[in-house]
């Protein structure tokens, strides 16, 4: 039985003091409820779980929130195959809990790792401080199953899960995630400092070559002060195994304390932060940047995902906006761990947003779900776009049309004896679907056959013994 | 009627909570929030009701464990915020019946859990 609550304030305030309007909150029990609350009235839907963004994502504007924090179970652990089903209210630290239990772990640890869902996690497409190595969330997902806008529920398979993944709940709810899982490592750990930039660049340039260094995590002098180190750059070398200086006990303490750099700059009154993935030949003068403006940051360095840090008065909003300008004009991708959301709308890239759209009207072409959220759908793009996809698919039948008519008539093929082929590669001769030829072949054609069968699917004949 | 009691501790409450920037750290090792999921009953939830100056009775479903000030980026006494707040809500008849009943029970001397 769906919940309904009446304290809506507390879904629309957020960290931006921009207020939001819920219509309604419901916490859903089963998929069949979220249907029925797509399926009936004009609702425009906000999906929400551990509400952690800082862009907005969750930015009700009369709209009906449909909370799955309460969707949280944990299901189908396979140990052979190291895959977990989820529900989108699991928390990332309840899964690490239950898996740590079989020496397993899920390794994408994002910037609020305490906090975020796996719901939210695939919704923004989060990466983190192990990006280099562990790459995006895409990459560990088999399929999903998620609820379309128009109420449909539907398995989303490996091949299109860029449709949903990093989408921002745009194109559906997701219901069920299907994880890919890694076996839990004993990290270590290694510390460098430096006063140069210089010197940090070098080292992270060698580093990275190291195949079993998962993260370089990067804090600015400022930072590192407010942690209790000297006033350098720190660059916490994280490995997947025991050979750094700081292992077990050790390697848990730096590890907490690297973690805390957010905390620390947010209780001086920098709590507003960004990510910005700057690529690697546009680091340093990002670099030269930061420091020249006394910006404090924090840092995936390896990945060049940078979160510089802002409080809130007019002077720090403008630095915020400096910062962003040149990240735009040295083609950074800006938002790249926090979602797109209603704040950073701007800074996707035309093409990108004319894929987006389309994918968009795909799954939700009567724009029920995150409305306005990451993509703007005025009425009138909304229009070119479907115009401009109906001539695609025109464009598309005719070409193909013609294609038929301009091929060469087919030749028969070649008769190949499938029970050879079937011999010597495939046990299960039931599974093909050439047909069984009319008559026995003389042992030139078998030895010809054979030739071929080994010369498509690799290997040498065996030598008759005789 | 307001009384003036009232009317300090509730700018106490707004003092407390003044520097609460709804990050939500708060939230992660909230016992509450993990068995309940509902943003109403986190930490940063009861935070954006007294800041809003709403008084529900679900405030009295915090157990003052302070684990979310242990999170907090500002270390904000959200739990002595609480508490102040479970004054206002008895002195308006809004107590939590069932702590009342307790009470009554461990005055007798029976047994308060039944």
């Amino acid at each position: 039985m769906t919940k309904i609550i009446k304290n809506k304030k507390v879904y629309e305030q957020n960290i931006q003091d921009i207020e939001g309007k819920a219509s309604a909150i419901m916490f859903p029990d089963s998929v069949e409820e979220i249907i029925n609350a797509i399926r009936v009235g004009d609702n425009n839907i906000v999906i929400r779980a551990g509400g952690s963004s800082f862009n907005l994502n969750t930015l009700p504007k009369d709209s009906l929130i449909i909370d799955v924090s309460k969707m949280n179970k944990i299901s189908s652990l396979n140990l052979e195959k190291k895959t977990i089903i989820v529900e989108p209210g699991v928390m990332l630290q309840e899964l690490n809990d239950v898996l740590s239990q079989y020496e397993l772990e899920f390794p994408i640890i994002p910037l609020f790792s305490g906090i975020e869902t796996i719901g939210g996690m695939l919704a923004k497409n989060s990466s983190g401080s192990r990006e280099v190595k562990y790459n995006r969330m895409i990459n560990w997902v088999d399929w999903l199953e998620i609820i379309e806008g128009n109420g449909e529920l539907k398995k989303i398979s490996k091949s299109d899960l860029s449709d949903v993944i990093g989408m921002e709940g745009t194109t559906g709810i997701i219901m069920k995630a299907c994880l890919r899982l890694t076996s839990k490592k004993k990290r270590s750990l290694v510390l460098l400092k430096s006063e140069k930039i210089s010197d940090i660049l070098e080292a992270t340039k060698r580093l990275r070559l190291k195949q079993d260094i998962c993260s370089i995590d990067l804090l600015s002098k400022e930072i590192s002060s407010l942690l209790g180190l000297e006033n350098k750059y720190h660059l916490f070398v994280e490995s997947d195994s025991e050979e750094g200086m700081f292992k077990a006990e050790e390697y848990i303490k730096f590890f907490k304390l690297k973690n805390k750099a957010y905390n620390k700059i947010a209780e001086q009154g920098f709590y507003l932060t960004e990510s910005i993935k700057i690529s690697l030949d546009s680091i340093e003068d990002f670099l030269i940047f930061l420091e020249s403006r006394k910006i404090p940051f924090f840092a995936y360095f390896s990945s060049g995902v940078f979160y510089p840090c802002f409080g809130k008065n007019e002077q720090e909003k403008a630095k915020f906006e400096e910062t962003l300008a040149l990240a735009k004009r040295l083609k950074s991708k800006i938002a790249y761990n926090s979602g797109i959301g209603e704040l950073r709308k701007n800074f996707l890239e035309l093409s990108d947003k004319d894929l987006f759209r389309r994918v968009k009207l795909r799954y939700d072409a009567n724009f029920k779900l995150n409305k306005n959220k990451f993509l703007d759908f005025k009425p009138k793009i909304v229009e070119l776009v479907k115009e401009k996809i109906k001539e695609e698919v025109e464009e598309e039948k005719i070409e193909k049309q013609q294609e038929i008519i301009e091929q060469p008539p087919q030749q028969e093929p070649d008769k190949i004896n499938i029970n050879n082929i079937n011999n010597i590669n495939n046990p299960n001769p039931e599974t093909t679907t050439l047909k069984r030829p009319e008559k026995e072949l003389t042992e030139e054609e078998r030895e010809k056959v054979k030739k071929i069968a080994f010369g498509f699917f690799g290997g040498k004949p065996k030598e008759n013994k005789e | 009627m307001q009384t003036i009691e009232e009317k300090n501790i509730k700018e106490e409450i707004i003092e407390i909570l003044e520097k609460c920037t709804r990050c939500g750290l708060c939230k992660e090792l909230c016992p509450v929030f993990k068995v309940l999921r509902e943003e109403q009953s986190s930490p940063r939830g009861h935070s954006i009701l007294l800041s809003n100056k709403i008084y529900e009775k679900i405030l009295f479903d915090c157990t003052l464990c302070k684990a979310c000030e242990e999170k907090c980026p500002f270390s904000l006494k959200i739990c002595e915020a609480i508490k102040k707040a479970r004054f206002i809500l008895n002195s308006k008849g809004k107590e939590n019946t069932r702590l009342k009943e307790m009470l009554k029970k461990l005055g007798e001397g029976t047994n308060p859990y039944i």
